[in-house]
């Protein structure tokens, strides 16, 4: 029987710094055979492995359809993440995945798209963009907005840039009214300010948003200020891990494992969920 | 019937023993009785209503290795955890009350839950043979009758012994497993006709009622209803209810070594201590300790009959006798369904 | 096979030692190589953890060294350490770890020599002692561990046993009842944190009356044991946002609230202390008989000298008779006694053996009034200071922290000991530690709530004989 609990062993073949606390690892297994198989869905985590510190759960921000490798972003906050930010290229980390449900994306063929993040939310639905912008005709527009305290604290700063040059996608930037620096070129306000402000249509669209607790409560509200229904919005919830599989108990929401029956919910099913967080 | 007499039994143990099985029962240590592992038949004690811990310790152990890490220059070996010789020991529990067995059943479940298999609990169970001790008697804190299990029922067992009137046994094959271990041993038991010790089975709680009370707990706005906190105030979360509970299943993985060695550990670990949903960010979801018994109330009333369709409270007692403060989760039972009653629209 | 050589681990203090060593250096002194140095900033920087932390990680003999007393770069940080080291060296003494593995010694920034000839000294002391092998089994065992078979203490009833009469109540038992309802009535407090009867056991259990009437639910009686004053640290938040408490007292209660008081847990005026006369309580509910027999009696209350309290807003009840007890020194100073006479390595034995059997529940922690730290240091993982496996290494790890965070501050209830589902004779710990505090600093936890805990001050003059 298999070691569910046994990592599989990825080398970091770059590390790029996003901003002074969080990190870009883009990981390639060391099994050639799993280089080629491994396949996720977008939505889905994975537990990493800094050997000596401890397992971290972190959202696959890259691509499903890349294959060879996969890319994480974390922020460094506590022991496993202090350990990982410290590593290089090269370097070995464990990987247990994939874990967790994923966003619908056959739900989401044809319809509009608005993406909105803050802080270190952007890369947990990244992946949803890039399987959008790779089959860009079988979506309707695509619009991101994405929001950091300061343009200090935006992560995928170039990959910003490159949406922003693009015709097929609105991207549309913030930062909070008390973090503007010299030079900002982008908005100016906290997300659901700025949300309203661009007013999106509701109509044939969806919402996939990941943030801080109270950036998504207040854009839920804006949401549904603007028309959308709680079906139509999406989100990637998360909680403290450790197995990953059900078994330790400790990432429930009431009933609810998020490990296993999530981490996507839509604004819906959280509305129904048990206040346990 | 198929009956074991007490001295065929000893010699059984004997012969179970010679062949390096390990034999798991119910023994005295400092006057109290405990499941643990024998070197000796005369060790055995049956007269104890039930042991103060589960059999659970020997399936799903307080701390183990999961992995061992060495790291290198040239890179990171990982390597499955086995215990020294290789495989799990051949393990026979011997006198395990029906509550405890039934216990590993709701175990198996949540460690097969999904399609994820847990192999360091499934190994073991695979390399275990259940062979239990129906009741005669319960004492004041038992409740089995109250949760849809009795004195002789035979989840999770693989052989069914029940007392006889003359100091023997009666048994009876549960499972495939069970029918094996009378059939390799059949030289210890005989056919014959036995009288079964009357058995007195606790009383079912009044006012307690399981499915009233899985209504009630699955209406996501009962959640804040002040039963939870008017209970658990008491509560200090020392975790002892955790710990002998033979259905709960919660654990922390983590690793211990230094820079260059070391091992994942697997550790018991309680829904009932203060940090065990709290986030690195410092965010806490059940910062009180109210929010924590419930979640434990639930857990074992609801999140286990519906996710992992099994029994989460088997109504051996074991948490009543140990709580430090008299928590009693039989009292909770008849509280909560209580408040479904109240609930309950008049027809 | 190379040979073994002792590995040292030394913690210095920037200022003063480390300079010292430098100027050993500097000046090409000769010395044992067997020393890794660890510097920190001051001497009072150095946790007992750390002295742990080197043996777990495999060294032999630790040496703790700063500046002189009256020499600390930041005042008094090495007095500071000086004190610490007077507890710490009583319970790593009583533990059964050789005095000479862990040196103590104040070397200044121009005693090059001192240095050297101190490393050469615990070096060859180290040498003659052997490698620490029983510290580093403790590692082994926890690598070939894979459970742990429990002893559970006495007593598996859940309470009385049928047909043994209850004890009787306490003659100012209406009393208490009346005070707690003119409380309650007039909203001084909101809550009233008292004994009462459980309702399908027969014990008694901690309860908390918010309402007038409930008021008959209190009762005081000989299993009135459990220490309520957990219930009042700020961090149990759900009897505080119950409001203002009155808390029902015996005088060992009291003791314990009044380290709560000094530590500014609570504010004198944001509790209401019923103190009551007490004439002794069951250690374990389950064995009573009828009646108050001496060997039931829990260990706190032999010597008591609080039966009728010493702190209160209110005494119930006249001062009560003293409970019968044995003669002479109580059960708990006989075995300390008995351990003291035992050489370093009976008394390491005596101590694994308990501590093989800790299942980590913490429980010990949970129901000690004096642990309120809202994230105690076992679940600070950045680094993890006490490994979180029950195994020999990180149960010894626990125990010891938990000792000595509680050194010159536990007031001896032992509800610890009481919790323990192991039978671990916690109390002896907390106790000789006390004898520590009394015999070197003069004080005894509990009386008087305007003295500072001896942990947290120290005195110029404070005794030792064991540092360099």
């Amino acid at each position: 029987m298999r070691n569910l609990y046994l990592p599989h062993l990825t080398t970091i073949k770059t590390a790029v710094q996003e901003t002074f606390d969080t990190w870009t690892f883009e990981l390639e297994f060391q099994d050639p055979a799993l280089r080629e198989s491994f396949v996720f869905q977008p939505g889905q985590f994975g537990l990493l492995s800094a050997f000596g510190a401890g397992e971290s759960t972190l959202t696959l921000a890259s691509g499903s359809l890349r294959r060879g490798s996969v890319d994480v972003t974390f922020r460094k906050i506590g022991r496993v993440t202090g350990a990982l930010a410290s590593l290089n290229t090269g370097d070995t980390i464990g990987f247990r995945g994939p874990y967790g449900n994923r966003f619908p994306m056959e739900l989401f063929k044809g319809k509009n798209l608005l993406f909105i993040a803050g802080g270190i939310g952007l890369p947990a639905v990244t992946s949803v963009l890039y399987d959008a912008l790779a089959a860009r005709g079988e979506y309707g527009t695509i619009t991101v907005l994405y929001g950091a305290r300061s343009s200090r604290d935006l992560v995928y700063q170039r990959q910003i840039a490159e949406w922003e040059r693009r015709p097929d996608v609105n991207m549309v930037k913030t930062v909070d009214p008390w973090g503007v620096t010299e030079g900002w070129d982008g908005m100016v306000g906290l997300i659901p300010v700025v949300l309203e402000k661009i007013n999106p249509s509701p109509e044939n669209a969806v919402a996939i948003m990941c943030g801080p607790p109270i950036m998504i409560k207040f854009t839920l509200q804006a949401l549904e200020k603007l028309g959308f229904s709680p079906e139509q919005v999406y989100l990637t919830l998360e909680n403290k891990m450790k197995c990953g599989l059900g078994k330790c108990g400790r990432c429930n929401v009431g009933d609810l494992y998020i490990c296993k029956e999530g981490p996507v919910y839509t604004a819906a099913q959280t509305r129904r969920m048990y206040p346990d967080f | 019937m198929t009956r074991l007499t007490r001295n065929n039994l000893d010699r059984w143990v004997e012969a179970l023993l010679a062949e390096r099985i390990r034999v798991v029962g119910p023994v005295m240590q400092a006057g109290q009785p405990v499941y643990a592992p024998i070197s000796r038949p005369s060790a055995l004690d049956f007269s104890s209503v039930i042991p103060r811990n589960s059999i659970k310790d020997f399936l799903f152990p307080q701390t183990e290795t999961v992995m061992l890490y060495t790291i290198r220059k040239t890179g990171v070996e990982v390597t499955d955890a086995k215990p020294a010789g290789g495989e799990f020991p051949d393990t026979v529990i011997l006198g395990a009350r029906p509550c405890d067995a039934a216990g590993m059943t709701s175990l198996r479940a949540v460690f097969t839950w999904q399609g994820e298999e847990d192999p360091l609990f499934l190994e073991r169970l695979a390399r275990t043979t259940v062979v239990t001790l129906a009741c005669v008697r319960g004492d004041a804190c038992c409740f089995c009758t109250s949760v849809g299990l009795a004195p002789d029922a035979p989840a999770g067992s693989d052989l069914l012994l029940r007392e006889t009137v003359d100091g023997n046994f009666s048994v009876e094959a549960v499972t495939d497993k069970g029918t094996h271990l009378l059939a390799r041993w059949a030289q210890y038991f005989e056919e014959g006709a036995e009288t079964l010790r009357p058995v007195i089975p606790p009383p079912v709680i009044e006012r307690s009622n399981v499915e009233k009370m899985l209504g009630w707990l699955s209406d996501p706005a009962n959640y804040s209803h002040e039963v939870w906190s008017e209970h658990a105030a008491q509560c200090l979360g020392c975790g002892a209810c955790t710990y002998v509970c033979p259905t709960c299943h919660c654990f922390d993985l983590t690793d211990e070594g230094t820079a260059y060695q070391g091992d994942r550990r697997k550790n018991w670990d309680a829904c009932q201590f203060d940090h065990f949903a709290a986030h690195a960010s410092g965010h806490n979801p059940r910062a009180l300790q109210s929010q924590r018994w419930r979640n434990r109330f639930m857990c074992k009333f609801h999140f286990y009959p519906t996710k992992f369709s099994a029994a989460g409270c088997v109504g051996c007692g074991r948490c009543i006798r140990v709580c430090y403060v008299g928590l009693d989760i039989a009292e909770m039972m008849e509280k909560v369904s209580a408040c479904a009653d109240r609930q309950v629209p008049d027809a | 096979m190379a040979k073994w050589e002792p590995k040292i681990v030394a913690f210095v203090c920037n200022w003063c030692t480390y300079a010292g060593a430098d100027l050993a250096g500097v000046t090409r002194t000769q010395y044992r190589p067997n020393v890794r140095i660890v510097r920190v900033p001051c001497t009072g920087r150095v946790d007992a953890q750390f002295i742990i932390k080197a043996f777990e990680s495999g060294a032999d003999g630790v040496l703790v060294s700063g500046c002189h007393p009256g020499d600390c770069h930041y005042i008094s940080g090495n007095l500071h350490a000086k004190r610490r080291w007077i507890f710490f060296k009583g319970l790593t003494d009583f533990l059964g770890i050789e005095p000479e593995r862990i040196q103590y010694a104040w070397v200044s920034a121009s005693e090059a020599n001192k240095w050297a000839r101190m490393v050469d000294a615990v070096t060859e002391t180290v040498r003659g002692l052997g490698p620490f092998t029983r510290y580093h089994a403790l590692r082994q065992a926890a690598s070939e561990q894979n459970g742990t078979t429990m002893i559970w203490s006495e007593a598996w009833l859940p309470g009385i046993p049928d047909g043994v009469p209850l004890p009787e109540e306490a003659a100012f038992v209406p009393l208490l009842r009346e005070k707690a309802r003119e409380l309650l009535e007039r909203g001084e407090v909101k809550v009233v944190i008292g004994y009462g009867w459980a309702r399908r056991q027969r014990r008694v259990v901690p309860v908390f009356i918010t309402k007038p009437d409930d008021v008959a639910r209190l009762v005081f009686n000989p299993l009135c044991v459990n220490n309520l004053a957990v219930y009042l640290p700020r961090k149990q938040q759900d009897v505080a946002k119950m409001g203002k408490p009155a808390i029902v007292a015996k005088g060992c209660d009291i003791k314990t609230i009044v380290v709560l008081l000094q530590e500014e847990q609570i504010a004198r005026d944001g509790v209401v202390i019923l103190g009551v006369s007490c004439s002794g309580v069951v250690y374990r509910q389950e064995l009573w008989q009828g009646k108050l027999a001496p060997d039931l009696l829990s260990p706190k209350c032999a010597g008591c000298d609080v039966k009728t309290p010493h702190v209160a807003d209110c005494i119930i009840g006249e001062p009560a008779p003293s409970a019968p007890e044995p003669p002479g020194p109580s059960e708990a100073q006989r075995q300390i006694e008995a351990l003291d006479r035992k050489s370093p390595a009976e008394r390491w034995e005596f101590w694994k053996d308990h501590f093989e059997r800790c299942i980590k529940c913490y429980a010990c922690s949970q129901v000690c009034p004096l642990c309120y730290c809202d994230r105690c240091i076992t679940e600070k993982n950045n680094p993890q200071w006490v490994e979180t496996s029950a195994h020999p290494q990180g149960n010894f790890s626990w125990n010891v922290v938990r000792a000595i965070h509680l050194a010159g501050r536990c007031t001896y209830c032992g509800e610890c000991d009481r919790a323990c589902p192991v039978n671990i004779p916690l109390n002896l710990l907390n106790r000789k530690l006390g004898m520590v505090s009394e015999e070197s600093f003069g004080y005894r936890s509990g009386y008087d709530e305007k003295a500072h805990p001896p942990m947290v001050v120290f005195h110029p003059d404070d005794k030792e004989n064991f540092i360099r």
